[in-house]
């Protein structure tokens, strides 16, 4: 034994040092890669959020835009998931650099690779519907989500003059063919019909919110080339709110008439006795 | 079991580090065999990559060997033990020396013009380094260098690691290690040039 090896084991038993239990690191390894799955799972979710708001969006719209195509596409864009997707690919890279064979990887290959893994289990989750949940959620649990989704798509939407209104449908004009929207600022604004295909149709219902691409014609005139439907305004609440509304309308206009009808039998009653007499 | 590594005990000589790794966390005692097997190369590798005096280098040896005694339940038994201890002694060189503000630092080991030889051996220009410059020049040379490429020069030419083991002990990707092996090679042979260069003008004078 070296007077150095003889210095350095009696240190270790006079100061009584002990190798740190092996649970301890392997519960440290446990706590990155368990780290770096929530981080992937999370990123994937914020993907598939994406790929929900992409498939909904409005990205075909350069040729109905007047204004700078730039602006309105960054208008269009979920920064918020965007961002979502890189700091859970950041924090998947740290993860992923502080496991065991984190260091045999370039810095680059790491952060895309978790990028890529939130990329194709985002893909599946947006198959199996959870994008749109997502998003749902986040707008019933997050007023500020909600209303910077809002004000991103009124900014789009709401340039009548450049050909794009949004608003709720709101009636029926029979005799001239048009559907009546209003507007988030309470304009209402006459549509013609003959806009309306047989994929829309059952979109064009009293309470739903739809889009409509066209040219103004004078003060609430509107000559549609296209209508869609927003596919997430999540308006389904508001048009079940309509329809139980005009369900209850009907209601009391079967009972009314029910009532009119007892009415009318009890006086032809009452002539009868009348009558009688 | 307890006889088992007993028995062990008295092979130790023909006992892998792996294997010694074993016996040591069952028998404290073993572990001067793992600290002998290392100590002189710790040394060598410590004193070249820090440039500290005889002391430092003493201290941050004992915090190898304590630090590693401490860690040995995190001894990944895929890597070779040296690439893991080695990788301890580049971490608390960092912690020691590199912190301190810096300061022209030397490489004094005396074995070190075995660097100049081995680069001459690896390539034609550096054959002619050989020649020129005493090995005093050659330490002074590495003493110049970024510490990174210090490191990997140190690592590939004088504690003679492949490749593999270089990217365990400073736990960088193989291409980092081969990209830093290249740079440091350039910057080695630009500053011979500017010391021929120096010494040439001193000539004409």
């Amino acid at each position: 034994m070296t007077k150095f090896s003889e210095n350095i084991v009696g240190r270790i038993k006079s100061e009584h040092i002990v190798p740190v239990p092996r649970w301890h690191f392997l519960l440290k390894s446990y706590v990155f890669w368990g780290l770096l799955a929530i981080s992937v799972f999370l990123g994937s979710l914020s993907f598939s959020v994406i790929a929900h708001l992409a498939s909904v969006g409005d990205f075909d719209l350069s040729g109905h835009l007047q204004g700078n195509f730039a602006v309105s596409a960054m208008m269009m864009l979920p920064y918020f998931w965007f961002f979502s997707v890189a700091i859970f690919g950041l924090v998947a890279y740290y993860n992923w650099k502080h496991t065991r064979l984190g260091y045999r990887f370039k810095r680059r290959w790491i952060f895309f690779a978790g990028i890529g893994c939130s990329v194709f289990f985002g893909s599946i989750m947006y198959a199996f519907g959870m994008g749109n949940a997502i998003d749902l959620m986040m707008i019933r649990s997050m007023p500020f989500y909600d209303q910077s989704k809002h004000k991103a798509r009124a900014e789009l939407w709401l340039q009548p003059e450049s050909g794009l209104i949004m608003g709720r449908v709101v009636g029926f004009d029979g005799a001239n063919s048009q559907v009546i929207i209003e507007d988030e600022q309470g304009r209402d604004w006459s549509i013609d019909e003959k806009a309306i295909t047989q994929k829309i149709e059952s979109t064009i219902k009293k309470g739903k919110i739809v889009k409509v691409i066209g040219k103004k014609d004078g003060e609430s005139g509107f000559i549609a080339k296209e209508i869609r439907k927003c596919g997430d305004c999540y308006d389904d609440e508001a048009t079940e709110i309509i329809k139980d509304d005009e369900d209850m309308e009907i209601q009391v206009t079967e009972k009314i008439k029910i009532e009119d009808k007892k009415e009318q039998s009890s006086v032809n009653d009452l002539d009868i006795q009348e009558k009688q007499k | 079991m307890k006889s088992e590594y007993l028995t062990e005990l008295n092979n130790i000589p023909d006992l892998s580090d792996e294997e010694l790794v074993k016996v040591v966390l069952e028998t404290p005692d073993a572990y001067s065999f793992l600290v002998e097997r290392y100590e002189e190369k710790l040394t060598r590798y410590v004193l070249r990559i820090s440039g500290g005096s005889k002391e430092d280098v003493e201290d941050t040896l004992q915090d190898v060997f304590i630090s590693a005694y401490k860690n040995l339940n995190a001894f990944d038994q895929d890597l070779k033990f040296s690439s893991w201890i080695y990788r301890i002694a580049h971490n608390k060189v960092i912690s020691h020396f590199r912190k301190i503000t810096a300061r022209p630092k030397t490489v004094t080991y005396e074995g070190d013009n075995q660097l100049l030889n081995i680069l001459a051996s690896s390539e034609d220009l550096a054959r002619e380094l050989e020649r020129k410059y005493t090995s005093q020049e050659v330490r002074n040379l590495l003493g110049e260098m970024d510490e990174n490429y210090k490191e990997v020069l140190v690592l590939k030419f004088l504690e003679e690691k492949d490749y593999k083991e270089i990217s365990d002990i400073l736990e960088k990707p193989m291409g980092t290690v081969a990209t830093l092996i290249n740079r440091a090679k350039k910057q080695f042979k630009e500053k011979s040039l500017a010391i021929e260069t120096a010494r040439l003008d001193k000539v004409k004078k």
